[in-house]
């Protein structure tokens, strides 16, 4: 599982700002723009179950994207939107020996999170993401 | 974790909107009722939180579509605090991580409940 939220993770950071799996790590200063790739679960990447290469799941996860004006963290999530599936809804993710797939479910929320110095704007969509070993029916 | 793939429900509203209008309506007490359940759940969930209990107060819903459809959910235009406290609450700060539960867990626990009212008035149609 943690491959294929890399994989996310990385396309995400082709945009140019930093992405983060999970969170912002702990002594780390943010820069004033960047994305967050999240489970919608609440639970951290590093906690998900070691999966086999036989399996398939699927996952909702989020991306998040941090700014410091409302109409920046817009434009950023829909540049992400954009990029991670340009046809509309559904597309393709590209990790070794699994045939993945990212279907965009729905734009969540826009909002201030006053619990940071600066005051921090927030947008974030959620996705769903499939992932099938390569050579199943749904596999590439 | 549960997912929301609302093109059936779209789907089937479109039916129910071609049902016959005895029953048509009928539709948005049916649909009223669903959405006081689910914001009484979130209210709920909400208000178990230690941090984000104050935020209980932003949620309320919207009837909307001639009663067709219902918007639930805390108020989280920028600039009305409670409203985003309660974004903060589901979906984590500028840092990670929200701690209350995904809304669409209300959403799911009505939805058996919403369906069996559904088929019932369309059941006496058919």
């Amino acid at each position: 599982m943690i491959a294929e939220l890399e994989a996310l993770r990385g396309k995400v950071a082709t945009l140019g700002l930093s992405a983060f799996l999970g969170a912002v790590p702990a002594g780390t200063t943010p820069p004033a723009a960047y994305y967050l790739i999240e489970l919608a679960s609440g639970a951290r990447p590093d906690d998900l179950p070691l999966s086999d290469a036989t399996s398939a799941w699927d996952l909702a996860v989020r991306v998040k994207s941090v700014g410091i004006t409302p109409e920046q963290v817009i434009i950023y999530l829909d540049a992400a939107r954009m990029l991670l599936v340009p046809l509309g809804r559904v597309a393709a993710l590209t990790v070794t020996g699994r045939g993945v797939t990212l279907v965009f479910e729905r734009h969540e929320a826009d909002y201030l999170d006053r619990d940071v110095t600066p005051h921090r704007y927030v947008s974030l969509d959620t996705f769903a993401l499939s992932s099938v070993p390569d050579g199943t029916e749904d596999g590439s | 974790m549960a997912f929301v793939d609302d093109h059936e429900i779209r789907a089937f509203a479109v039916d129910l909107r071609s049902a016959p209008q005895r029953v048509v309506d009928k539709i948005p007490a049916v649909i009223k009722k669903g959405a006081v359940e689910i914001k009484k759940q979130m209210v709920e969930e909400m208000g178990a939180s230690f941090w984000f209990k104050g935020a209980k107060r932003s949620i309320s819903f919207d009837i909307l579509d001639g009663g067709f459809t219902a918007e639930i959910g805390p108020v989280s235009e920028p600039g009305q605090v409670t409203g985003d406290l309660a974004s903060v609450a589901y979906f984590g700060g500028s840092r990670g991580g929200g701690t209350v539960p995904d809304p669409v867990g209300a959403l799911n626990a009505d939805a058996p409940r919403m369906e069996k009212a559904l088929a019932d008035l369309l059941g006496g149609v058919l």
